[in-house]
């Protein structure tokens, strides 16, 4: 038991944390931004997405939502106006944990309303905003710091949260993996050519894959190998960064070759909880090295001075 | 306020408990119907739904079948007129090709557990129906035009990447 509770109240960096935090805050915005144009269509009574229907489909089952309770149209614009507003305050950082109940309730509502629109990046936003709302809040990086510091707020905090969101992930790409793998055109490395001409593709007309088969093959077996050894790679210090760039040169690709941007964002914070102390004292070296590298570099004299050159 | 310290290492065991059952729900909905491990399923079945931790990781378990993706519907007035009108609710609006869309209307029409939904987007259709056009009564088909994908070395064969094809939903009847 000593291990089991040392693997849960361990220290933790708490700007680990707030960057998930931050980034699962920035991606539920941008998802919040693709539904917008479609509210009335998912969430509202006249809409595409019937209540009858919805009560009928999930009898029994415990599923909660505010859309329930306000069907018309105005009512949906104002919940996601509200659901903007806090996921602002949850990225900044500001009433955070008001702000985390909300966004959870704002995730959880639209998700149980909408069942029929859903895709994986849903189940993302969703299981993450509820850990967000049991884990400790990173408040060293937020406004409410800034507003009011404590001297605990750069403090070690209970890793508790973290562990729950790498088990996430972990559950996320080995159950990919688990349903990828027996399938036919998977293993022959043919995904790849078939999804480039496909309806999610960004270019369908392209037969650049279809016609170098042999690029998609090689592209399918990387894919599958990136996903069967990212939470492997991301869980050893060692093999972290292998790790971080496996994961994000596979969404980076997903993002900009398919239709499916919003599901590459909400990737990038279920990354931010392998992060540890190390990691960030090296990103922010990084940030700042490049930052003052920039600042060095020889201005035009008019500019520096503040003078006209004529 | 400062927990007695005799507390801490059992209340530190209490959560570490609830913490692994969390792992636990996460994983166990996962676990396949055939499957002997499958009863470790639906103690947790509740616990998912209630935190929304349901999921399932089936996106893109293999390739796309269409090139391209339209939905109208085929609308039949009591004297025999056919009109296409737009499938987009509310105000029969143009398919806008919203990937979230096109996943809709394929749960619909091809996915049994979407089935009680369709009956209601039917009601909802003739409802606007009605308000346009004053009465009911029309007969109502979903149509899908759909691009089937060929196989690649057809596709390399002649250039040609997909077939047209036209699947209709069965027919629903509006209320007067």
């Amino acid at each position: 038991m000593k291990r089991v509770i040392a693997f849960f109240w361990g220290p933790a960096d708490p700007r680990a944390y707030a960057l998930v935090r931050i980034t699962l805050a920035v991606a539920a915005l941008v998802n919040l931004a693709d539904l917008w144009p479609h509210r009335y269509e998912y969430l509202a009574l006249g809409g595409m997405v019937p209540l009858d229907g919805l009560r009928r489909a999930t009898a029994g089952k415990l599923y909660g939502s505010i859309f329930y309770a306000v069907p018309s149209e105005a009512g949906v614009t104002a919940l996601f106006i509200g659901a903007a507003v806090a996921l602002v305050a949850l990225g900044l950082g500001w009433w955070t944990r008001v702000a985390a109940a909300l966004v959870f309730a704002w995730h959880l509502s639209y998700c149980h309303r909408a069942f029929p629109v859903l895709h994986g990046w849903d189940a993302i936003l969703r299981s993450y905003s509820l850990l967000v709302l049991v884990s400790p809040s990173g408040r060293v990086w937020s406004l409410d710091h800034i507003r009011r510091p404590r001297p605990d707020d750069a403090a070690d905090v209970p890793a508790y949260g973290l562990r729950m969101m790498q088990w996430q992930l972990f559950v996320l790409y080995f159950m990919t993996v688990w349903l990828k793998v027996p399938d036919s055109f998977w293993r022959s490395g043919q995904v790849l050519a078939y999804f480039s001409v496909s309806q999610y593709s960004r270019t369908p007309n392209s037969l650049f894959l279809v016609r170098h088969e042999w690029m998609s093959t090689i592209g399918t077996y990387l894919s599958m190998a990136a996903e069967a050894s990212i939470p492997w790679l991301l869980w050893s210090r060692r093999t972290r960064f292998l790790g971080m760039a496996a994961g994000f040169g596979l969404h980076f690709m997903i993002g900009t070759t398919a239709r499916l941007g919003v599901f590459s964002i909400c990737m990038i914070p279920p990354y931010m909880a392998y992060l540890e102390r190390g990691d960030i004292d090296w990103l922010i070296a990084l940030y700042r090295r490049a930052r003052s590298s920039i600042a060095r570099r020889p201005v035009p004299r008019a500019s520096a001075s503040g003078e006209r050159a004529d | 306020m400062t927990l007695p310290a005799a507390w801490v290492t059992p209340l530190k065991a209490f959560a570490s408990l609830l913490f692994l059952g969390h792992m636990a729900a996460t994983c166990a909905q996962a676990i396949p119907d055939q499957s002997a491990l499958r009863v470790l399923s639906p103690p947790f079945r509740h616990y998912d739904e209630l935190t929304g931790l349901w999921q399932t990781w089936d996106m893109f378990t293999t390739i796309p079948y269409f090139h391209d993706y339209d939905v109208d519907l085929q609308v039949t007035e009591a004297d025999g007129n056919v009109t296409r009108a737009g499938a987009l609710l509310p105000g029969l609006r143009t398919f806008d090709r919203a990937v979230r869309t096109e996943t809709l209307f394929m749960r619909y029409l091809y996915d049994p557990e979407f089935a009680p939904y369709l009956n209601g987007y039917i009601d909802n259709v003739c409802g606007e129906l009605r308000a346009r056009r004053g009465h009911g009564g029309q007969k109502v088909v979903v149509r899908e035009s759909c691009q089937r994908m060929r196989w690649l070395n057809q596709i390399r064969e002649d250039g040609n990447i997909a077939n047209p094809e036209d699947h209709l939903s069965k027919t629903f009847t509006c209320g007067g």
